[in-house]
């Protein structure tokens, strides 16, 4: 692992109602020794809560879109409409189990997003590309704010 | 011997008879032809010219006769000197007058006696005696009655007028004119000739009888344009005149013959008729006309350039409702018409005499019997000077039609509501069935999901705490996992082309095709397939259904392979009439030109039994051992190619390859 000890800038939120991909990912994110950074919310709301906070800026948002009450995109797009929520919310990806290309084109349309992943049903493969991305926005500059 | 001779001596009688002439004023003479004697008696030699005292020798005799006239006399004589004849004479002839008196006409009658000569034997006339007669008065009259018929007969003749003269009641043409020869086509030989006789073309016409009617009763006749059938031209011909009898008198008050002038109007009659003929064929056409106008359920109006009405129809009145009589004359607005609907329709009519074209005009206005509509159309009428002089409006009631317009309307809009309400629930059960697709392909996709990486998980890390058999059983489940995972994704596309709306556009099959076999590069590469493809045409359809189609059909064709051998697939393509396709191909929509498309491949083929049911979703007939597979991919292909309006067939040979043909409207 290339960053087995690496300190990321801020929280990994994941927004994923499912307990057992919460659990996967858990497991996966261990193994990266990356645990400690997580932070799970079972629903959109109570990230929303948890975004207005001044100081909390995460690393990196990934979210589910099936999920009850709100979906995924129409809780990106209430971030949109904020500016500065806009900004603290990149990079923002999504990540499913079903991509339908009408829910992908719709996501890169009507929403600003960095990403978006099936969720591979291969555990191995789940963890080479929960990886990847963090790998490669950890390279990444990030929007800075105030 | 001396009978004749008178003397001194005569009897008692013939004193009487020497008297009673005398008193006749006529005078008696005698000749001895032998003795060349002349004996005239006073009145004699007074008639003659001579004096009581003049001593007449034969010589001086014949000297007071006329020269004209002499030698006509001695004629006379002569002849009634010939013992051939009965020795009777008479003659009229003119004496010369030795003193101034006018000219004088004598009458002589007399008789020749006879005797047989004593020299020869021979019959010579020895005397000649008789008497004599002063009819100056008579000649003279008669000269002048000559002179004014030969007159009358020269005026016939000369007159341009057809006319001809009838003597006796035997009808003798005594005169006849050339116009009249002309018209009876006869010549002048027919003088002298009864009429009855040289015409006998006539014979059952009434002329004859007219003639002798006019003759007997005196009453002349006039008559017009009376057909006679004449020979013209040798043909009999009905031709017409305008004639008249008129009876003849003599001195004596009595009709001695008629005479007729005819003038010929055949012609004029010929026209006449004509315009006869003309007129009543107008009057015909007029009362049909007529007869048309005023019962023609449309109603028919004429306005004048004041728009003022000049003539309605009875359908006019029924829909008023108010006497034409009472409207005419009127305009618009003075009919007690709304205002709102008698000013359109005024302004039109200004609108067709200023034009001089024809216009339609469409009105309605309430009435008893509810809202009428009608539909007019409105025409110029043209003087012969080519000015617009009026308008004449044709109305037809519409209100039934309009009624009936209202009521299909609202049938329409009924049925377009169901249709709309119909299409409505079409598209939310169809909805609903993507939505149903969509979510069962998802919420089922996931607990999948979980099992599979579940699975995997076990695998990976917990190798070496399970025994072979339980990684064996581990890599089943995964397997059925993937497989059930599959199974669910197709039937989602399959859902897909199912219902969603395809959109058409112009594609071209040929890059479809190159899309496709970058898609299956990897298989493609793998099984070293060999493709031959022919050129594809560019035609309307979906793109991204036609790409599933083909895809599936090539994929289906590299998959399908007998093993260990290389997939060998052929594409072609032609374009085929609807009349020359088979029979059991039928095609969904009603295109008359298709694109077959047809993948060959000489892979493990099917028995034809089957080339049906291979459409359906779900049905394979190899086993998943065998062959991976869902069921769906040809079932996708048969719904993409419906979707098209064309058909798909199959058709193939266990061990020998299997052909697909698409048919797509050209």
């Amino acid at each position: 692992m290339l960053y087995t000890q690496i300190n990321l800038s801020g929280p990994i939120l994941i927004i994923e109602d499912d307990e057992d991909d919460q659990l996967i990912l858990t497991r996966i994110l261990k193994e990266l020794n990356l645990a400690d950074k997580v932070i799970y919310f079972s629903t959109p709301l109570e990230a929303l809560d948890y975004l207005q906070q001044a100081t909390v800026h995460p690393f990196i948002l990934i979210c589910d879109i099936n999920m009850p009450m709100i979906n995924g995109i129409e809780f990106k797009k209430q971030i949109d409409q904020d500016p500065v929520l806009k900004a603290k919310c990149t990079p923002f990806i999504f990540w499913s189990t079903s991509i339908s290309d009408t829910l992908v084109h719709q996501a890169y349309t009507e929403t600003t997003i960095q990403g978006f992943f099936q969720k591979s049903c291969n555990y191995k493969e789940l963890k080479q590309q929960l990886y990847y991305i963090l790998g490669y926005w950890y390279y990444c500059q990030h929007p800075i704010f105030e | 011997m001396n009978a004749y001779q008178f003397s001194e001596n005569d009897s008692a009688e013939h004193k009487r008879l020497r008297f009673s002439l005398q008193a006749a004023g006529i005078g008696t003479w005698d000749i001895d032809l032998v003795q060349k004697n002349i004996y005239l008696d006073d009145r004699c030699k007074e008639l003659y010219g001579f004096s009581q005292e003049d001593k007449i020798d034969y010589e001086r005799f014949w000297q007071h006769i006329h020269p004209q006239d002499r030698s006509q006399v001695q004629e006379v004589f002569t002849k009634a000197m010939s013992p051939a004849t009965d020795g009777k004479y008479s003659i009229e002839f003119r004496i010369i007058d030795s003193s101034n008196r006018p000219l004088h006409w004598l009458h002589c009658q007399g008789q020749a006696y006879f005797t047989r000569s004593q020299a020869d034997g021979q019959v010579i006339a020895y005397r000649i005696s008789g008497i004599a007669q002063d009819i100056t008065e008579q000649v003279t009259t008669r000269q002048i009655r000559w002179d004014s018929e030969q007159y009358f007969r020269s005026l016939v003749q000369d007159t341009p007028v057809a006319t001809m003269i009838f003597r006796g009641r035997s009808q003798i043409v005594e005169t006849v004119n050339i116009p009249m020869l002309q018209i009876i086509s006869k010549d002048a030989s027919i003088i002298g000739k009864p009429f009855r006789e040289v015409m006998p073309e006539l014979e059952g016409q009434e002329f004859f009888d007219l003639l002798e009617k006019v003759y007997l009763t005196g009453k002349p006749v006039f008559r017009h344009e009376t057909p006679a059938i004449l020979l013209t031209d040798g043909i009999l011909t009905t031709r017409y005149f305008d004639f008249i009898y008129k009876p003849l008198y003599d001195p004596a008050g009595e009709i001695y013959g008629i005479i007729n002038v005819s003038v010929e109007v055949t012609d004029q009659m010929l026209i006449r008729q004509q315009i006869e003929e003309k007129k009543q064929l107008v009057e015909k056409s007029e009362i049909l006309f007529r007869s048309l106008v005023e019962n023609t359920p449309d109603v028919i109006t004429r306005w004048d350039r004041q728009r003022r009405l000049i003539f309605a129809n009875k359908a006019f009145e029924t829909k008023t409702g108010v006497a034409n009589s009472t409207l005419l004359g009127k305009t618009n607005l003075e009919m007690d018409q709304p205002i709102e609907i008698a000013e359109p329709y005024m302004k039109s009519l200004q609108r067709v005499l200023n034009s001089g074209q024809p216009i339609d005009h469409y009105n309605h206005f309430p009435s008893v019997k509810g809202n009428m509509h009608y539909y007019s159309r409105l025409v110029p009428e043209f003087g012969p000077d080519g000015s617009v002089q009026g308008v004449l409006a044709i109305a037809r009631d519409i209100t039934d039609l309009k009624k009936m317009e209202a009521i299909l309307e609202e049938r329409v809009q009924q049925r377009t509501q169901e249709l709309l309400i119909a299409n409505q629930d079409l598209q939310r059960s169809n909805d609903s069935l993507q939505q149903f697709a969509y979510v069962a392909s998802h919420d089922l996709q996931e607990p999948l999901r979980k099992i599979q990486t579940f699975s995997s998980l076990l695998q990976q890390q917990y190798a070496d705490k399970l025994e072979e058999s339980g990684l064996d059983l581990l890599e089943r489940m995964s397997s059925a996992g993937e497989r059930m995972s599959k199974l669910v994704s197709d039937l989602l596309a399959y859902s897909q082309v199912s219902t969603r709306q395809p959109s058409f556009g112009i594609v071209s099959l040929h890059s479809i095709m190159n899309n496709v076999l970058t898609t299956l590069e990897q298989k493609i590469s793998e099984t070293k397939a060999q493709i031959e493809l022919e050129e594809l045409p560019k035609l309307k359809g979906d793109e991204l259904q036609l790409t599933q189609l083909f895809q599936n059909l090539l994929s289906n064709a590299i998959k399908y392979t007998i093993s260990n051998q290389i997939p060998v697939i052929r594409v072609t393509s032609q374009r085929i009439e609807r009349s020359q396709l088979d029979p059991q191909v039928k095609p969904t929509g009603n295109a008359l030109h298709f694109y077959q498309i047809c993948v060959h491949d000489q892979g493990i083929g099917f028995d034809n039994q089957y080339k049906d049911l291979i459409f359906q979703v779900f049905q394979r007939l190899h086993g998943k051992q065998e062959f991976v597979g869902t069921g769906v991919g040809l079932s996708i292909c048969k719904r993409v190619v419906e979707n098209h309006g064309g058909t798909i067939t199959a058709d193939g040979m266990p061990g020998q390859g299997a052909i697909f043909c698409v048919y797509l409207p050209a």
